[in-house]
C-alpha cells in the first residue's frame, strides 16, 4: 500500500483531475472531472478512467498543465504526461485547485490549444527540463499498486468518496439520465427531480445546451419535444425580428448622420428620429465597448476584435436594451450573457435564454437599486446569523458594507469562478430554484423598440443613465454598519445580536476600556428615518427601571413587566420575547416595532467587539459590558445582571405572544460561541460565551482563531443547534429569511456568498486585514475560488438552511422585496 | 515587503477611456487590450522609490459607467491621490471630466482638515492628489481633445496633467509616481496628517512610531504585536 511521501502535498487529500478532451474543430472542447485519490491512481488507472470517461476508442495521449513556481510572470505549459513517475509530479506540482489533463486522441492536431483559457489559469510556466529530482520513492510506490486499489479508485462513484468532503452529491447528469426523465413525447415529467439531479451534481457540458434552457424557465410548462423545437424556432423569428428593427435603424441613421451636423435643427421629424438615434449610438456605443472585453480569455471570444462571436454577443444585448427601456444597458450583462451563448452556441437560443435570465435578474440593474440593496441586506443578516465573529471584525474594519461583494451578487459570482467553473457554479445555481415556467410564452422584449415613434415608448433610461446603485451605496456608506433602507430586521437582528452595553449598570470594564466606535448609529439613523416615515421602526426597547415601561403596550403581557433582571442566557432567552403585539405605533409591514420609550429614541449601536481607540489596554474585553453609550439594547452583563431587552422583531408577530420565542441553544458549538451573541436571545449562544477574543488584539488572537476554523464547523455545528432549537415549532427572528425571500428569492445565493466569506475569514482575520486589504484579496480571487468546495459547503449550508422552521421564525411581516421601499 | 509610506490611489473617468490598462501597465508592465471590464472596484498595487525610501502604492481601480458611480464613490474616502482619466479620442470623456472632479473633491477626505498646517487647494479642502490623464495618446490619428485643452483644464482647476499611452506605456510611470511625488512632498511640509488613514497614507509598519496605536489603523499594526487599534 502506497504511503504518504514526504514531498506529496501534505494531507494527500483527493486530487480533483480536470480532463479535457481537445477537439481541433470544436469550440467547446469535452470536459471531464473526477477526484482521485493520489495514493492509489497510477498513470494507468488515470488513463482507464479518462477513457471510460470520454469513451475514447484508440490511443490517446495525456499531457498535463503545470507551471513552475520560481517564475514570476504567470506562463503555464503542457507537460506530456506518460508516466507513474509523470503523474506523481503532476499531483505534486500542479494538482492545486485541479489537475488539468489535455486528452488529444492520437493523431489529433494540436495546434490551438493553447488557446484555451491559460491566461485565466495562471499557472506559470515549468519548464520541461526542471523535474524535480525528489520523486523517485513515490515512483517506485505507485508501480506497487495492486489491483484492488486499481478497482476501488475506479469504482469511485459507486463507493462515494467520504474523505473528500467537496465532492458534489452525485455526478454530473448524463444525456442517458435526462432522456430517463422524458416520457414518449418528449415532456419533460418532473422539473423538479432535473433540478434535484443538476443541483447535486451539475451537468455533463455537453447538455447544457438542452437543459439549460429548462432551468432557466424558458419553456412554459408541459411541452413536448417536437412543441419545444417548434417554440424555439418561433423565438428565433421573434428575435431576428427585433433585432432587424434596430439594426435598420442604426444603418440609416449612420447614413443619415453624415447629415447631422447641417441640418439638425431641421424637421420636428427628423428630431424625434435623432433622439431615438440617441439612444441606440448610447447603448450601442456602450455594448460595443464592453463585448470586447468579455471573457475575451474564453477560445469562443477569443482573438480578433472582428470574432462573430462578439458581434453576436453586441447584438443579443443591444436587443435586450433596446426592447426592454425600463432595464436598458447596464455593464454587467455582458458577464450574464456570454455563457449563455458560449453554451448555445447560436445567438438567438442565447438571447431567449437571457431574457428567461433577466426576469429575474433585470431588477440587479434597476435604477433603484432596491434588489441589490435587498440582497446586501439578507448578506450582511447571513452573515450576522452565521459567523457573527467575522461580521464585527468587518464591522471595525469597516468593510461591513459588504461592498466588495458587489459584483458577486450583481454577477451571481460568475466571474468569481474560472469559466468552465462558473457554467458549473451556475447550473448548480439555477437549479436550486424552484421552476418558474412562463405561463404561455416567454416575452422577448418588454416594449418594441420603435426608432420612430418614441412617444408611445416609456421613456428610454437616462443618459447617462442614472446611478442606479445609488441607493444601495449611498446607504451602505453611510451606514457603515448596516445599511439598508429597510434595516429595521438588520437593526433588530444587530440588536439582538450584537447589543450590548448596559451603560447604567455600571459594569464597567476596568482599566476605562470604552468601545468608543459607535458602529450602529447609522442604524439609529435609520430607524429614526424610518420610525419617521411610518415605516414601523426595529425597536429595541430598552427596558429600565427607572424609566418605566412606556413602550410595552402588549394587552396581554407588558406593562407590568417593566425590567427584569437574569443571570443566565437561558432565562434570558426565555424572558426575551414578544411583548408588544400593539399594532398603532408600527405599519404591519415592519418587522419591529418601535418602541414609546423615549429611551428608544437614543438608541445607539451594539457595542463593537472592537475597541478601535482605546483597545489597547486589554486582551480580553466584554463588548457588551462597555458602556459609554445610552444603549437601548438588550444589555447582558457577564456573571452579572441583564436588562431585559424587548425582542423588536417578535413583537410583532402576535401569534407569538404567547409563546416563547427562544432558541436553546446548550449543543451550541464553541465554534459559534461569540461574546456579543450572548445578548441576543435567538441566536445560538451559550451563556458561558463571553468576549474573550478580541481580534485586533495580538494577546488574544489564538482565541480568536480557535474559534471557528473551519467554514464546515461551522455549518455542521450550526445545523446542529438549530435542529434543536427548531424542534419546539419555536423559531428565531433571527433566522434568515425564508426561502422566498432571501436574496431577492435567490437563497442558494445567499450561501455562495457566504461561503465565499467563510472561506476565507480565518486568512482575512490572521492577517489582520483592513478594508482595503480585504477587499484586494477577495478581487485578487476573481476566477480563482475552488469551485466543488465552494459548492459543496454551501450545499451543506443551504440543505441545514431548508430545515430551518421559518413560519415563525420571522414577523410574517417580515421584509420582503415588496416591503422594501423606505 | 517593508514600505516606509503606502498611498492609497483611485482611477476615476468615464468607461472606456482605459484605466484598468493603465493600471496593468503600471503593476505589470504590460497591455492587455483584452482585460475584464471593471465590475465595481478592481486592485492594484507596486512598490516605487521616491527619495530613497520604498513606497507602496495601493491603487483602487473604479468602473466607469454612471451605473457604478455611486459605488466609485465611497472609494475616494480615504484616497491621497487619484487619477483623473479621459481619452483624447473621446471628446464626451474630457466634457465629463468636471462632474468627476465635482465628485472628487466632494467625497474625498474634505473632513481631515483639522489637523491640516496648509491647505493649498483653493476649491476645496480636499488635499487629495489629482493627476488629469489624457490617455491613448498612441492614437494621435483619431484625436478629438487638444492638449492643450487638458492642460488648460489642469491648470484651471489646480491639477497636474499629463497624456499617457496605456499602451505604449509612455508617461505612465510617470503619471503614478509624479502623483506620488507630490503626496510625498505634501507629507513633508506636513500638509498631510500621515497618522490620519482617512488621508489615504499609512505609515510602514517598520516606520511606525513607537506609539502605532495612535494611527488608529489596525492594518498596517501587521507586523506588530499588540499594536492593535
Amino acid at each position: 500500500m502506497a504511503t504518504v511521501p514526504a514531498a506529496a502535498p501534505s494531507s494527500r487529500d483527493a486530487v480533483r483531475i480536470k480532463v479535457i478532451q481537445h477537439c481541433p474543430y470544436e469550440v467547446d472542447s469535452q470536459l471531464c472531472k473526477f477526484c482521485v485519490d493520489p495514493d492509489l491512481t497510477g498513470y494507468h488507472v488515470l488513463r482507464n478512467l479518462i477513457t471510460r470517461a470520454f469513451d475514447l476508442k484508440g490511443d490517446f495521449h495525456t499531457c498535463y498543465l503545470t507551471r513552475d513556481e520560481k517564475a514570476p510572470e504567470s506562463q503555464a505549459i503542457w507537460v506530456p504526461l506518460l508516466s507513474d513517475f509523470d503523474l506523481e509530479v503532476a499531483f505534486v506540482k500542479a494538482s492545486d485547485p485541479y489537475l488539468l489533463v489535455k486528452v488529444e486522441v492520437s493523431g489529433a492536431n494540436n495546434g490551438s490549444w493553447d488557446a484555451m483559457d491559460l491566461t485565466r489559469l495562471s499557472l506559470p510556466d515549468l519548464p520541461r527540463h526542471t523535474y524535480p529530482a525528489k520523486l523517485p520513492g513515490l515512483f517506485k510506490e505507485k508501480m506497487e499498486k495492486t489491483l484492488s486499489l486499481v478497482q476501488k479508485a475506479l469504482s469511485w462513484t459507486e463507493d462515494g468518496n467520504d474523505e473528500d468532503s467537496s465532492q458534489p452529491p452525485r455526478p454530473p447528469l448524463t444525456d442517458a439520465e435526462f432522456q430517463q426523465m422524458l416520457n414518449r413525447v418528449g415532456q419533460l415529467s418532473q422539473p423538479d427531480h432535473l433540478r434535484q439531479c443538476v443541483y447535486q451534481g451539475g451537468l455533463e457540458p455537453a447538455l447544457r445546451k438542452v437543459v439549460w434552457k429548462h432551468l432557466l424557465n424558458v419553456y412554459p410548462e408541459g411541452l413536448t419535444g417536437r412543441e419545444r423545437l417548434d417554440y424555439m424556432k418561433q423565438k428565433t423569428n421573434d428575435y431576428l425580428g427585433l433585432r432587424t428593427v434596430w439594426q435598420q435603424h442604426l444603418t440609416k441613421d449612420e447614413v443619415s448622420s453624415s447629415f447631422q451636423e447641417i441640418n439638425r435643427r431641421n424637421a420636428t421629424e427628423r428630431m424625434c428620429t435623432q433622439e431615438v438615434s440617441e439612444e441606440v449610438r448610447y447603448v450601442t456605443n456602450m455594448v460595443r465597448k464592453d463585448v470586447l472585453r468579455t471573457d475575451r480569455h474564453h477560445p469562443y471570444f477569443s482573438g480578433s476584435d472582428d470574432n462573430s462571436n462578439i458581434q453576436s454577443l453586441y447584438n443579443i444585448l443591444t436587443t435586450y436594451a433596446l426592447n426592454h427601456p425600463s432595464v436598458g444597458y447596464c455593464q454587467g450583462m455582458s458577464d450574464l450573457a456570454s455563457p449563455l451563448l458560449v453554451t448555445m452556441r447560436e445567438e438567438a437560443q442565447a438571447y431567449v435564454c437571457f431574457c428567461a435570465l433577466m426576469a429575474r435578474l433585470s431588477s440587479n440593474f434597476h435604477i433603484d437599486g432596491e434588489a441589490m440593496t435587498l440582497k446586501f441586506q439578507h448578506l450582511t443578516e447571513a452573515l450576522i446569523f452565521y459567523d457573527w465573529d467575522f461580521f464585527s471584525y468587518l464591522q471595525y474594519h469597516q468593510a461591513d458594507d459588504l461592498l466588495f461583494c458587489y459584483r458577486w451578487l450583481l454577477l451571481e459570482l460568475k466571474r468569481e469562478f474560472a469559466f468552465e467553473d462558473a457554467l458549473h457554479m451556475l447550473e448548480v445555481l439555477w437549479s436550486s430554484l424552484d421552476p418558474q415556467p412562463p405561463a404561455e410564452t416567454l416575452p422577448l422584449c418588454e416594449v418594441a423598440f420603435n426608432p420612430v415613434k418614441k412617444e408611445q415608448q416609456p421613456p428610454p433610461p437616462a443618459t447617462p443613465r442614472q446611478s442606479h446603485y445609488a441607493n444601495v451605496c449611498a446607504l451602505r456608506r453611510q451606514l457603515s454598519s448596516v445599511s439598508n433602507r429597510s434595516s429595521e430586521s438588520l437593526a433588530a437582528i444587530l440588536c439582538r445580536r450584537a447589543a450590548s452595553v448596559d451603560c447604567d449598570s455600571g459594569d464597567r470594564v476596568p482599566g476605562g476600556k470604552r468601545l468608543s466606535r459607535t458602529m450602529s448609529q447609522p442604524t439609529s439613523a435609520c430607524l429614526n428615518k424610518a420610525r419617521s416615515s411610518g415605516e414601523g421602526v426595529a425597536g429595541v426597547a430598552r427596558i429600565r427601571e427607572e424609566e418605566g415601561i412606556g413602550g410595552w403596550s402588549s394587552p396581554e403581557d407588558s406593562p407590568t413587566r417593566t425590567t427584569r433582571r437574569i443571570r443566565n442566557l437561558r432565562e434570558f432567552q426565555l424572558l426575551t420575547r414578544n411583548k408588544d403585539s400593539d399594532s398603532d405605533t408600527s405599519t404591519p409591514n415592519s418587522p419591529c416595532r418601535a418602541s414609546k420609550d423615549k429611551k428608544g429614541e437614543d438608541w445607539k449601536p451594539p457595542p463593537l467587539t472592537s475597541n478601535k481607540l482605546n483597545c489597547g489596554t486589554t486582551t480580553s474585553r466584554r463588548c457588551f459590558s462597555d458602556s459609554d453609550a445610552d444603549v437601548g439594547v438588550p444589555v447582558y452583563c457577564d456573571g452579572g445582571e441583564v436588562d431585559v431587552w424587548q425582542n423588536p422583531v417578535a413583537a410583532l408577530s402576535p401569534e407569538a405572544d404567547a409563546q416563547l420565542q427562544i432558541i436553546c441553544q446548550e449543543e451550541r458549538p464553541a465554534t459559534f460561541t461569540c461574546h456579543h451573541a450572548s445578548v441576543t436571545s435567538p441566536s445560538p449562544v451559550t451563556n458561558n460565551s463571553h468576549p474573550e477574543n478580541n481580534k485586533e488584539e495580538g494577546g488574544t488572537t489564538a482565541a480568536m482563531t480557535g474559534s471557528v476554523n473551519s467554514c464546515e464547523e461551522v455549518t455542521e455545528s450550526c445545523v446542529t443547534g438549530w435542529q434543536v432549537t427548531v424542534s419546539a415549532a419555536q423559531s428565531t427572528p433571527t433566522i434568515p429569511p425564508p426561502p422566498e425571500e432571501f436574496g431577492g428569492g435567490n437563497p442558494f445565493l445567499m450561501f455562495l456568498c457566504l461561503t465565499l466569506l467563510l472561506q476565507h475569514r480565518n486568512h482575512i482575520m490572521q492577517n489582520k486585514m483592513d478594508h482595503n486589504e480585504l477587499a484586494m484579496h477577495f478581487d485578487k480571487m476573481v476566477r480563482q475560488h475552488n469551485v466543488a468546495k465552494v459548492l459543496a459547503q454551501a450545499r451543506r449550508m443551504f440543505d441545514a438552511y431548508k430545515k430551518l422552521d421559518f413560519s415563525k421564525g420571522r414577523p410574517k411581516n417580515s421584509p420582503s422585496p415588496a416591503d422594501q421601499s423606505c | 515587503m517593508s514600505y516606509a509610506y503606502l498611498f492609497k490611489y483611485i482611477i476615476i473617468g468615464d468607461t472606456g477611456v482605459g484605466k484598468s490598462c493603465l493600471l496593468l501597465q503600471f503593476t505589470d508592465k504590460r497591455f492587455q487590450p483584452v482585460h475584464d471590464l471593471t465590475i465595481g472596484v478592481e486592485f492594484g498595487a507596486r512598490m516605487i522609490t521616491i527619495d530613497n525610501k520604498q513606497i507602496k502604492l495601493q491603487i483602487w481601480d473604479t468602473a466607469g459607467q454612471e451605473a457604478f458611480r455611486s459605488i466609485t464613490r465611497s472609494y475616494y474616502r480615504g484616497a491621497a491621490g487619484a487619477l483623473l482619466v479621459y481619452d483624447i479620442t473621446r471628446r464626451e470623456t474630457f466634457n465629463h471630466l468636471t462632474q468627476w472632479l465635482e465628485d472628487a473633491r466632494q467625497h474625498s477626505n474634505s473632513n481631515m482638515v483639522i489637523m491640516l498646517i496648509g491647505n493649498k487647494r483653493q476649491h476645496s479642502n480636499s488635499n487629495m492628489v489629482i493627476m488629469l490623464i489624457g490617455n491613448k495618446s498612441d492614437l494621435d490619428s483619431r484625436r478629438e481633445v487638444k492638449r492643450e485643452e487638458g492642460e488648460a483644464f489642469a491648470r484651471e482647476h489646480g491639477l497636474v496633467f499629463m497624456e499617457t499611452s496605456a499602451k505604449t506605456a509612455a508617461n505612465v510611470e510617470e503619471a503614478f509616481i509624479n502623483t506620488a511625488r507630490e503626496i510625498y512632498e505634501k507629507i513633508q511640509e506636513g500638509v498631510f496628517d500621515v497618522h490620519n488613514e482617512a488621508n489615504g497614507i499609512k505609515i510602514g509598519p517598520q516606520h511606525s512610531p513607537s506609539g502605532a496605536g495612535l494611527t488608529g489603523n489596525p492594518g498596517a499594526a501587521g507586523g506588530q504585536g499588540g499594536g492593535c487599534c
